[in-house]
């Protein structure tokens, strides 16, 4: 088998997962069922991992049959009936909207904006306070960085025009500089590799 | 044993709902009669202990006559009062992990597990051995689900507590269904990888 019908294959069998795990859970129309079991009928390694999971769902499925009934009480009956009584009584309790109205137009623009939105407004407000801190406690260095290592725009300019010109006389002053740098340089101690391997002793 | 039934609604269920929508206490107590015991059995199954999963599935009835309003009729009210549960549910694992309560309050808390399953064998059923490795294999499921987190828990138990279809689910959770097919397996994958021991043959016998 080649590397791109493995490939293939593997593509598939993962694709196929989801597919398997909605299977067992009985949730799959009868078309998509279809598919799963085509495939399932076709790949072993599918069939072990749908049987694994067949077996886990119908674990769960016989759990909630068997959990033992619970027949409402009388007494139970009336406490929460009682407690609904009196938040009506207490005016706590607002008449709902109808369903009609489900759309509210008492709700404005920003109001719907923020709803179900709640997780993305903290973590910008944690992004804007953790930018906050960090520009509050460090102001000086920053700005005293910034004086050493950015100066005016003008001296910039300045510098600028400089280097400019300099480079403009470069071929005027022939030679120069490399003169100037040889005679800086520390001369070289690098020994003769002849000599390291007593090349004397062969010559005599 | 359980039913399969509670799809069971009140024949009148849409005016029992127009009424208790605008604020009739008689409607909305009419209207979730038929779905009490249902509740109580699903609010037992996350509390394992009665007075506990009393008390959640009360607050879950008084926060729906409180919400009512929301109710769209987009799924069925079932599925939506297991909803309310799950979260009433969720809400007072967080209030727990703050006060020192008893521990046997704790939805998913397993104290008196077997003391309660010796006091609540069946007349009739599985053996008294079987019934003891059912409360067994319950236990483990539940420990497990207790772990996932709660937006996989949920899909699992809505699916397979509530049997509620891929739409129901996507309305109740506010997302769309493809999320919750995506959750659906990746919860279901987590518990496989979690090496539950369920033989095919403990759970056959259950049914």
């Amino acid at each position: 088998m080649g590397y791109m019908d493995m490939k293939r294959l593997f593509a598939s069998c993962g694709k196929q997962r989801q597919q398997l795990s909605l299977l067992a859970a009985g949730v799959l129309t009868a078309s998509e069922r279809a598919a799963a079991e085509a495939h399932l009928a076709a790949c072993s390694d599918c069939r072990r991992y749908y049987h694994e999971l067949r077996t886990l769902s119908g674990a769960l499925s016989s759990w909630s049959k068997t959990t033992p009934d619970m027949e409402p009480t009388a007494a139970w009956h009336d406490r929460w009936t009682r407690s609904i009584h009196s938040e009506k009584r207490n005016n706590s309790w607002q008449p709902a909207p109808s369903r009609a109205s489900t759309s509210n137009p008492s709700v404005t623009w920003w109001q719907a904006l923020l709803t179900g939105r709640r997780g993305a407004l903290a973590g910008l407000a944690g992004v804007w306070m953790l930018t906050l801190f960090f520009w509050l406690t460090a102001p000086e260095v920053s700005q005293t960085a910034s004086q050493g290592a950015l100066p005016a725009p003008r001296e910039l300019l300045q510098a600028f025009m400089t280097r400019e010109r300099l480079l403009s006389q470069w071929p005027a002053i022939p030679n120069a500089a490399p003169e100037n740098k040889s005679v800086d340089r520390p001369p070289k101690t690098v020994p003769s590799p002849r000599s390291d391997y007593g090349g004397n002793s062969l010559m005599s | 044993m359980v039913i399969a039934e509670d799809r069971i609604e009140p024949p009148n269920t849409q005016a029992l709902l127009a009424l208790a929508q605008e604020g009739n206490t008689q409607a909305f107590c009419r209207l979730v009669q038929p779905l009490e015991a249902r509740l109580l059995r699903q609010a037992a199954a996350l509390c394992h202990d009665p007075s506990a999963a009393e008390d959640l599935a009360s607050e879950t009835l008084i926060e729906a006559w409180r919400s009512l309003g929301r109710y769209n009729g987009t799924c069925r009210l079932s599925t939506w009062l297991y909803a309310i549960l799950l979260h009433r549910c969720q809400k007072s694992i967080r209030r727990a992990r703050c006060r020192p309560i008893p521990l046997a309050w704790l939805p998913f808390f397993d104290a008196g597990k077997h003391e309660e399953t010796h006091n609540n064998l069946p007349a009739q059923g599985p053996t008294p051995a079987g019934a003891v490795e059912q409360q067994e294999l319950a236990g483990e499921l539940r420990r497990a689900i207790a772990t996932l987190p709660p937006k996989h828990r949920d899909v699992i138990l809505l699916r397979f507590f509530e049997d509620a279809s891929l739409r129901d689910m996507a309305s109740v959770l506010g997302c769309s269904a493809g999320t919750v097919k995506s959750r659906l397996h990746h919860a279901l994958g987590k518990l496989r990888k979690m090496n539950l021991n369920l033989s095919e043959a403990s759970w056959d016998t259950w049914t």
